[in-house]
This record gives C-alpha cells, structure tokens and sequence, in this order.
C-alpha cells in the first residue's frame, strides 16, 4: 500500500510535510527536517531582506497545551533560499519556500528568487499574527489575498500555496486565493494569542501577543477545513495541532490531501514515523487504497 | 545507587546508574513548561565566576539529569540558557559569569522570582564501567561540577581539569568545587598565576597519554572542545563534548541552535555529543585556533 499523494501538482511519498516556521532557517536545519522524515520540507517564512525578529522568549510551551510563538519572522532574507533548495536538492526532497511581504511586489520578488534557484512549490504566508504589516491583517482581508496571489501566480510557474489563518472571512479568502491561481491551500496558521506571567505580571513573549499552535487549535484547523473543502472541494494542507494519526487522518476526512507537522516536534521526534504507521493501518481498515479515497470523506455522510 | 527518572511523554523511564548500557548515551529527551524559582543567594567565587541559588517554587516535572539545561527568564530583559550545576530537589545552583545583559541582571536578582523552563536538553547517561576524565574551560565548570560529583560518588572519577586566566579568576572555586564534590580540581591558568602553568588543553594532551581506555567529557568554549576532540580521537577515544552556543527556544524548533550541516540541535539532540558525532562542526574551530597561536 502507498501513501503516495499529490497535492497541488506536488507529488510527495507520502502526505506528511513540516509546517512552515519549524527549522527551515538553515542548510542545517533542512537536513534535520529530512531525517526527521518529512516528505517536503517547508522553509521558515522568508521576507526579500533578512530580519532579526524579536529577542527572547520568543518561543514557549503553555501550561494549557501547545506552544505560543513571536518570532518576529525572523529570517536570512532571499539571499539564503539558494543553499535552502540545494540543501533539499542534495538529499532529494522537495522544497517548499515559505514567502511574506509587506506588499504585493515583495512577494512576487522573494517569489522570484525561490523559482531561481529551483525550488517546488511557494507557500505565502498571509497569515502572521504577530508580525505587524505582514499578518493576518492581510490575509483577512479577501481583496488583499486576491491581490497578493494574483501578483505571485501570474508571475511563477511554481504551484502556489495559500497560507490562511482564522479570521471571519477565512472561506472566503480562499475563494478568491484559488481564484487568482492558487493551487491549493494551506489551512490553517497559528492563531493570535496571549500569554501572560501572573508573577512577573506582564506577557511573556517579547512581542506580547504571539502565535497558538499545537493541539488547543486541532479542532479549529478541522472546522476551516471542512468548510472550505465543502464550498471549494480545492487541494488543501492541513496544519494545526496534528500530534499522532488520528489527528492526522480527522484532517484528511475533513478535506486535507496532505498534512503538516510543527509542535508536535517539541514532544516526539518520532512523529512522522507514527502518524505513517497509524495511516497505514486505517487505510485498511477502510479498506482504501489510497489517502486519496478517504479525502473529504466526512462530506459524503 | 539508583535513580528513577521519568519523562513527560508519557512513559516512565527508571534506570540505575550502575547498569546502564554505553550505548545509547543518553536518557530520554524531556522538557518542560515555565515555572518559577526565588533567586535566594548569589554568591561571588572570584572575580569572574559567580554562583546562583535558585528556590524552585513549582517543583520541575522530572529531576535534572548530568548536562541538562535550563532557560531562565529575566522579565523584560532576558531569555538565557543555563546549565544546572547543582539540583537538591527545591533548589538548583547555577554557575556563570557576567557575559551580558541577562547575566548581569542574574548577578543582581537576590529576593526575585524568575522563570526557569527545563530541565532542557538530553541528560548524559554515566558510563558505570569506566573511569572518567573531566575537563572543562571557563564557566564550562557549571555541568562538570555536577558530573564530578556523581562520578566521585561512583569512585569513577580519575581527575578533573579546569583552565581560566589567572588566580583573580579562581578565587574560592576549587574551595567551592571540593565541598560539592569531595573532589581536588587541578587547576591550569593561562597566565601562570596558580596551578598548573598553561591552558587546560596543554594539560590534557600530557595526561591523556596515560589514561587509557577511560571516558573523557569536556565542557567550554568551542576551540577548546575541538582541541580536546582531536586529542582524544587521535588517541583512540571519542570524548563526549557539552556544548555551549546560542539556544533561543530550547526545544528544538526554532533552529537557532543547528551545528552546521550535522544537522543536530544543540538543545534537542545534545547539549553532549561524542566528538565523532560533531568534528564535521568543529572543525572550523580547530583551524581558526591554531591560527591564533
């Protein structure tokens, strides 16, 4: 049995990918990724000029599950994609470049440069909550994502990726990504959040606000992807909280062809490996062939 | 001597010092979430090197294994890595010098609550069948001490050396040294002043002729490690390296703390590595040092 799938013209050995954010800075960091498993590798978010993003904390565990994160897209600028794509190239992975702007032609340039340098698919990130001017101001906005998508897509040929986070008008945003040329999409992002010290008496990321992923956002990714599958039926990567193959496989039933995995990293390098074992088995317990036949398998109920 | 640790991945681990296998070299990676501790003490050793005691307020997850780390918060001014020197249960001691910002405040914080996150990356498991040689540069004392002292407490323990300056850097820190291990430190400075008349790795490549067939562990600034690497590995052992370099998350996330194209997280897959495992890293060091001298 193959766990083969291909989503949004990326063809991958199997539906499990990194979400965007979690070591792809480095050469390092990428080679570290694909022992970890993953069948592409997704790069940190890369803006057309490096930044430093905020100072410390900027990443922590909460009491309550997950992680909270304000890393300030922290990242090496364009000019590092050529040694991330052949980092990925030397080990024969495919390699997603993750891209963020504060406007339509910083896209289309960071976007520019990753199919320059031979990269498989591009992600963008309209859907930073932390980093002002670039986050989710943009992708909640369905004009803007239109705009955005359309200034990349009509200037690559590289599959792009919508990277949507929650907002009121997520399903929405979608339709008008997949509208202006986006091949498929990527649902969902961290959600805007707050942890606050009750000794220190003040939040405890840097930037104050941050990012909620792992588990507590699961049931959240399900719900946006179930129904911008229902309204689209489009190639969709599910990404939020998945930690072991029933979180995986509840994504792929509510709509998702392929799957990413951040938090899940901070507890168990054996993720990837186990959400493969567990998939396995429930393909044949639903006697399936394919992920293919179990993609939005809970619409037909 | 046993030790019962466990993880918070939902599995118990129990091990006894004394039966551990040499390989796998580590126990089961673990973390942690925030939690607080009251800075009750912090004493001055010398000139440079100062010793903080922490009373833990919540109590850690899982006990602190040999070369485990913490991050300490210092709301509004730092997020810092930290090596845990001494654990008793409610406190943790931690062994630096003033380097920056963070280190500065630490220095500073007696009577304050700060957040620690940890223990960090994976414990080091003992080799119980083998004498060991420690070595360590600067404040890269803080992990050994801890070591010394189970090792001393194994009978496994052959020396350890410690190289920094000169005698205003050592003040009481062989005093402090031999009442939390019950273990003389040979000491090395650069400058001559006291002990043993050279750098800490001139030392090494003298006595490491004579010691065969024991473990050596070494921590410090990363020329050092790669000299002790090379020495070792030339003659026939794979010492293991506690490294020191920037960790931001301390989880293995955030990739901050990658070791070149080895592709391992400092904070995740060490802080200890056998030097095998990270010479390709290391290298450069080496180079860039014999440049120096």
């Amino acid at each position: 049995m193959s766990l083969e799938v291909t989503v949004a013209s990326l063809r991958l050995k199997h539906p499990v990918m990194n979400a965007s954010g979690i070591l792809g800075n480095t050469p390092g960091g990428i080679i570290k990724l694909v022992k970890l498993g993953f069948s592409a590798v997704v790069t940190k978010t890369i803006t057309p000029e490096p930044r430093e993003g905020f100072k410390p904390p900027t990443i922590i565990r909460l009491p309550t599950g997950g992680l909270i994160n304000a890393v300030g897209l922290a990242n090496p600028g364009k000019g590092a994609i050529k040694e991330l794509v052949a980092a990925a190239k030397e080990l024969g992975v495919p390699i997603v470049v993750s891209i963020a702007g504060r406007s339509e032609a910083e896209f289309a340039d960071v976007a520019g440069e990753a199919q320059r340098v031979g990269a498989d698919a591009l992600e963008l990130n309209l859907s930073c909550p932390h980093t002002e001017g670039y986050g989710i101001e943009l992708g909640a906005d369905p004009r803007k994502v239109r705009d955005v998508v359309e200034a990349v897509a009509s200037t690559t040929s590289l599959p792009v990726l919508a990277k949507l986070g929650l907002s009121d008008k997520v399903v929405e945003s979608a339709g008008k990504a997949l509208e202006a040329g986006a091949e498929g999409l990527v649902l969902i992002n961290t959600v805007k959040a707050m942890f606050i010290d009750v000794y220190a008496l003040r939040p405890v990321l840097t930037a104050g606000y941050g990012g909620l992923s792992g588990p507590p956002i699961h049931p959240i990714a399900v719900r946006v992807i179930y129904d911008v599958f229902k309204e689209y039926g489009a190639d969709i990567i599910g990404v939020g909280g998945v930690f072991d193959w029933k979180t995986a496989a509840e994504f792929i039933v509510a709509g998702a062809k392929a799957i990413q995995v951040g938090t899940a990293l901070v507890c168990n390098d054996r993720v990837v490996e186990e959400i493969l074992d567990g998939l396995r088995k429930w393909l044949q317990h639903h006697n399936a062939k394919s992920i293919g036949e179990l993609v939005g398998a809970a619409h037909k109920r | 001597m046993a030790e019962t640790l466990s993880t918070d991945v939902g599995k118990e681990v129990e091990y006894k010092l004394h039966k551990l296998p040499k390989i796998p070299l580590y126990e089961e990676e673990r973390f942690g979430t925030l939690k607080h501790a009251k800075v009750v003490k912090v004493r001055r050793l010398s000139r440079k090197y100062l010793l903080a005691e922490l009373e833990l307020i919540e109590p850690f997850d899982i006990p602190p294994g040999p070369a485990q780390f913490v991050m300490i918060w210092l709301p509004g001014i730092d997020y810092m890595p930290m090596s845990i020197t001494e654990y008793d249960g409610s406190r943790i001691t931690i062994f630096f010098s003033i380097r920056g910002e963070g280190t500065r405040a630490l220095a500073n914080s007696t009577g304050k609550v700060v957040g620690v996150v940890g223990p960090l990356g994976k414990a080091l498991a003992i080799n119980a069948k083998s004498s060991h040689l420690l070595v360590a540069g600067g404040t890269g004392l803080a992990p050994i001490i801890r070591l010394a002292k189970e090792l001393n407490d194994l009978g496994l323990l052959t020396a350890v050396i410690w190289g920094t300056r000169g005698a205003e850097d050592v003040g009481e820190v062989p005093v402090y040294f031999r009442e939390v291990t019950g273990f003389e430190l040979s000491v090395c400075t650069e400058d001559c002043s006291v002990g043993y008349c050279g750098r800490a790795t001139d030392l090494v490549s003298e006595v490491l002729p004579k010691f065969e067939g024991g473990e050596v562990i070494v921590a410090g600034p990363n020329d050092m490690l790669a000299t002790v690497a090379d020495l070792g590995i030339k003659a026939g052992t794979d010492p293991v390296l506690i490294l020191e370099s920037m960790v931001e998350c301390g989880l293995g996330i955030c990739g901050s703390c990658i070791l070149g194209k080895t592709g391992l997280r400092l904070c995740r897959d060490g802080p200890a590595f056998r030097a095998s495992e990270v010479m390709g890293y290391l290298t450069k060091y080496l180079l860039s040092r014999s440049e120096v001298e």
